[in-house]
């Protein structure tokens, strides 16, 4: 009888508790079959509760309370997928993750612009002009995703003053980068203190490191794509973020039929820099001011078949007095804009469709020197494209496609009043590839791949296959070899921190494409279900790399090929990341060895050199500490070791020169003879996010860059006076802690 | 009285266990501040003396003296009769077409300067031919090799003026003969001497040198020091290409003299020059190199001496006087 009471009342007093409960029932798939994947885990992200599926794909997490949930859904190689939702009591909702294989494991990295703030990658990168004025004003943190991007391993900077990205031993100009399908030539605001992407404004960011996919061509090293994005899930969104430097904002929504997003960005240095200047600071830029935009509306035009087009704008203007002797005057703008059409032709076919257009403009110009120096450029892409995927069966997939585009690159220099340099080149080219996806077994993939392209003038032809063997032991490791020849059919020139002086330029007559051979291994192991270790090597060689000399003086009626320097590269290294995605401790520690080395005619005698960027060990960690009740620690730690300069070790003086008008001492020594000091620098913050009357987040950050006060040095400069005593200046990069404030508000 | 207490059950520490935790990673962070810069073990480059020598061969000019010294470390004063090298056997050949030695040159130390080193035969320098420097160390067992090509003659030609006013019309009209150097076309190198620099001559773009240098008076103040305003005295202009002038008709070129490379009013002579690639090659390269080492780091220049560096230039030169009036 005590039994059968002891039953009622505990029938009594969970059966009402439990017809409360709701239950998410769900089913993984594959994005590219369509089939279900058995053994994916299926986590509550904030609560220790998972699943896996079965062998049906799918799972069931029941005994839910009424709240908010945000799931999680991962397997090994593939990208991760995440839903956010909301259940009701009692409520039973369905959910399907579709999950898309990873291209390339350790070789692309996957994240979206908002995981890159929230993880403190973005936020904690700054920057500074020179002056110490401008160093103790805090605000110069604002969320930045290429400096984010520079905490993955493989990719390292030259300084903080710069937004440019070293990739795996290649210079910047070796980087492909994609906004939707427009490709973009100038990727910094303020002269590359900061990228040029909004980060409300970039739904996803990947980092091809290394043997990339065959739709994209034209790059020795990387390739970086960018999509607009994202638009809000349901209704509208809009978010608001303020900070002394740049403020931003962005609204999206969605309807049944499409969603749409617009989002600005402009700097707002304007009043401080007015009161600075008020108090007759020295250094300080005249002008200053920048601004972005982005745009994106996406319609569904019936089943299977969408259409999106974005637009993308920025106009940057800075004037900067250096000192007495020198005024730099910059303006430039870009443009792009992408339009793209997706259609489902039947259950094994997909087409995609695309056109695309950006254009660069700079007008740069040196005053105040004897010689006034004046930069034009302009870069103008249009380029269409098409390619159609056919999946036949679950162990096959092939993609055929093929792109045209057509580019205008002038560039005009003016000393005083004459021009030195004037080139205008128009090529047309068109890239035809072909890849295909084999799966013999469930645990084996085999990717191939060849890409054709044709640059007029010039009547150049290159073949750039690729190929990647991936296996899957166990579940939860991968295995990945990848090798492949790349070609690039223009150079970028330019000099760190000065990009509105940056020019582009072709391959044309005397001077070919460049090419490089390389081959990569990777390994990624979800050591547990929140903890993945990943670990890659790289080799690769460069050949008949190009770019102008700086150090012809007059470039009239020179031939094309005369205006660049040729020569040879190569670059090999390995990495480890270790990310921890879930918990109360969640973060980045990557590591990357690496060696890159160049070669030229003219310098140390044809010899190899290091390359400015190379750094034999780069190491990042950025972790994040909930602290509970919307409270969390964040901090960031880099060190890297020390990048090459070229110190004078010796020096003579001409004599008898007929043409000097006074002696200059000479300065011998072997170009990139000596390394600056190690970098090193730890950034703290503090966050607390909350709602506000439940109709609105915020999130308030601050910050200190630079804890330590640690002194990193940007370069050195050398100089003889009249007794021929050397001086030895060492212009640093942020030499005292800088704190930072910013406030987000998202409605 | 004490109770004895079970023991703890051992904690399992996994990697995940250990990253969980707030610690271990601070820890971690502290040790790699510490330790890694350890891995930078490179030391600063040390210097090695290198030889130099320098001489410039001007097409129709006797031949010229050439002088051999030793880099010296930064740090240190150059001196070039103290770091002269003597001792050497030095000589220039002049080649034929094939490059064997149609001519050979002997050199002998100039018994007044150290390391400068004066032609026996003061034979007169020819366009258009290859010279080749030799030079043998016998206290260091090196020998140096530089050779040269020499430009062509050419002149200023009649209807130079003699007399110009500051700053009217664009530039200063130089009508100049044909220049050829082989497989390219001329480069030119400007240059004015005044006799009679001061102060008071100065010309705005001359002031504004000085001003942008240092203020007038400060200048004027450190005179003492050597700042003095004869080092304006000689002023050259950037390389620039044939092709940056108008040809003339009749064969040649029209130099268009730059009112900004003239820095003092007054009696000025303008030295034309054309140079050979190993000059040019020198020139711009030490041009960037005098513009000092920014972001993008210090710049070598090119020298075209195997065993050594300086520089063992051809060059063609043709000068014209003119007065340079002030304006009204």
């Amino acid at each position: 009888m005590r039994k059968v009471l002891l039953v009622l009342l505990l029938a009594l007093a969970t059966g009402p508790a439990r017809a409360q409960d709701a239950t998410i029932r769900g089913v993984v798939v594959d994005s590219a079959q369509g089939a279900p994947m058995p053994g994916a885990n299926v986590r509550l992200l904030d609560r220790p509760r998972g699943t896996a599926t079965g062998q049906d794909g799918r799972f069931v997490l029941d005994g839910l309370a009424p709240g908010r949930y945000r799931l999680k859904c991962t397997f090994v190689g593939y990208r991760p997928a995440r839903h956010t939702l909301t259940l009701e009591a009692g409520e039973k909702v369905s959910l399907r993750f579709v999950l898309a294989a990873r291209e390339i494991v350790a070789e692309e990295v996957v994240v979206t612009g908002r995981r890159l703030e929230e993880a403190g990658l973005g936020g904690l990168g700054s920057a500074t002009p020179e002056t110490a004025d401008l160093r103790a004003m805090p605000g110069l943190g604002q969320g930045d995703l290429f400096r984010g991007l520079r905490r993955l391993p493989g990719v390292s900077a030259t300084t903080d003053l710069s937004t440019d990205l070293h990739v795996r031993g290649g210079a910047p100009g070796h980087t492909l980068v994609r906004l939707d399908e427009a490709t973009l030539f100038n990727t910094g605001h303020a002269m590359g203190l900061f990228s040029a992407f909004n980060p409300d404004a970039v739904d996803e960011v990947a980092l091809h490191r290394g043997v990339y996919p065959t739709r994209y061509g034209g790059r020795l090293g990387s390739v970086l794509q960018l999509r607009t994005g994202p638009s809000a899930e349901d209704g509208v969104h809009g978010s608001l973020q303020g900070g002394l430097l740049a403020s931003r904002i962005a609204l999206s929504g969605s309807h049944p039929g499409g969603d749409w997003l617009v989002s600005g960005r402009r700097s707002t240095f304007e009043p401080m820099l007015r009161e600075l200047s008020a108090r007759e600071v020295d250094g300080l830029p005249r002008r200053f001011w920048f601004y972005d935009v982005n745009g994106r509306a996406a319609v569904r035009a019936g089943e299977g078949h969408r259409l999106e087009v974005s637009v993308f704008g920025t106009e940057d203007r800075l004037e900067l007095p250096v000192n007495a002797k020198l005024l730099f005057d910059a303006v430039y703008d870009q443009q792009a804009g992408t339009l793209r059409g997706t259609h489902r032709l039947g259950e094994t076919v997909r087409a995609r469709w695309h056109v695309a257009g950006s254009r660069y403009r700079s007008d740069a110009r040196v005053h105040r020197t004897r010689v006034p120096f004046a930069r034009r450029v302009e870069v103008r892409s249009e380029a269409a494209g098409t390619e159609l995927t056919h999946r036949p069966g679950p162990r096959l997939e092939w993609t055929i496609g093929g792109r045209v585009a057509r580019r205008h690159y002038d560039v005009r220099d003016v000393h005083l009043e004459d021009t030195r340099l004037d080139r205008r080149r128009r090529t047309i080219g068109g890239a035809a590839f072909l890849s295909t996806t084999l799966r013999p077994t469930a645990r084996w993939t085999v990717d191939l791949g060849v890409r054709a392209r044709h640059q007029r003038p010039g009547r150049f032809w290159r073949i750039s296959p690729r190929a990647r063997l991936s296996v899957r032991p166990w579940d939860r490791l991968r295995l990945e070899l990848a090798a492949g020849r790349q070609h690039q059919f223009l150079t970028r020139t330019g000099r760190p921190t000065l990009s509105a002086f940056d020019v582009w330029l072709p391959a044309g007559p005397g001077v070919g494409p460049a090419r490089s051979d390389r081959a990569t291994a990777g390994l990624e192991w979800e050591i547990t279900d929140c903890l993945r270790l990943e670990l890659g090597g790289y080799a690769r060689r460069m050949e008949g790399i190009f770019r102008l000399d700086r150090r012809i003086p007059d470039a009239t009626g020179r031939s094309y090929g005369e205006l660049f320097l040729t020569g040879k590269g190569y670059a090999y290294g390995g990495e480890a990341a270790l990310r921890r995605e879930e918990g109360r401790l969640t973060g980045l520690i990557a590591y990357t060895w690496g060696r890159t080395e160049r070669r030229y005619p003219t310098i140390n005698d044809f010899s190899y050199y290091p390359a400015a960027f190379d750094r034999r060990h780069d190491l990042d960690a950025v972790l994040q500490l909930r602290l509970g009740r919307g409270w969390a620690l964040t901090g960031a730690y880099r060190y890297a070791s020390a990048r090459p300069t070229t110190r004078p070790v010796g020096y003579y003086t001409l004599v008898d020169a007929p043409y000097q008008g006074h002696r200059h001492a000479t300065f011998v020594a072997p170009r990139h003879n000596a390394r600056l000091a190690p970098y090193r620098r730890m950034d703290l913050g503090l966050r607390k996010s909350g709602g506000l009357f439940g109709a609105a987040r915020y999130r308030v950050d601050l910050q200190v860059i630079n804890v330590l006060g640690h002194a990193n040095v940007w370069y050195r400069a050398y100089e003889v006076d009249r007794s021929y005593e050397v001086r030895r200046t060492s212009m640093p990069q942020i030499p005292v802690p800088l704190p930072n404030l910013s406030v987000r508000l998202e409605l | 009285m004490i109770e004895s207490l079970p023991a703890l059950p051992r904690p399992v520490r996994t990697l995940e266990h250990l990253l969980s935790r707030p610690l271990p990673p601070a820890l971690l962070l502290a040790l790699l501040v510490g330790v890694l810069p350890g891995c930078d073990t490179a030391g600063p480059p040390t210097h090695e003396p290198r030889y130099v020598v320098e001489s410039y061969q001007v097409a129709g000019e006797p031949l010229a003296p050439v002088r051999l010294m030793r880099t010296v470390p930064v740090g240190r004063s150059f001196d070039a009769r103290d770091d002269g090298v003597a001792g050497a056997r030095v000589r220039v050949d002049l080649l034929a077409e094939g490059g064997s030695a149609a001519r050979t040159y002997a050199y002998r130390p100039d018994p007044s300067t150290r390391g400068r080193y004066l032609p026996e035969d003061p034979d007169s320098v020819r366009p258009f031919r290859t010279y080749r420097l030799r030079v043998e160390i016998p206290d260091a067992e090196t020998s140096l090799r530089a050779r040269t090509t020499i430009p062509d003659t050419f002149r200023v030609l009649a209807g130079a003026p003699d007399t110009v006013t500051y700053r009217d019309g664009a530039h200063v009209p130089l009508p100049a003969s044909k220049s050829r150097y082989p497989e390219r076309r001329a480069i030119y190198l400007l240059n004015t001497r005044t006799a009679e620099p001061s102060l008071d001559r100065l010309t705005p773009t001359g002031r504004e040198l000085v001003a942008g240098l240092e203020s007038l008076s400060a200048f004027r103040d450190r005179e003492d020091e050597g700042y003095t305003v004869g080092s304006l005295a000689g002023n050259e202009w950037p390389l620039t290409n044939a092709a940056s002038y108008p040809s003339r008709s009749a064969g040649g070129r029209t130099i268009t003299y730059p009112w900004e490379a003239v820095l003092f009013f007054g009696a000025n002579r303008i030295e034309v020059h054309t140079v050979g690639d190993d000059l040019y090659d020198f020139i711009r390269t030490i041009s960037v190199q005098k513009q000092g080492a920014g972001p993008a780091g210090y710049t070598n220049v090119i020298d075209h001496v195997r065993g050594g560096t300086g520089v063992f230039g051809g060059l063609a030169r043709a000068t014209h006087r003119v007065y340079v009036r002030r304006p009204e």
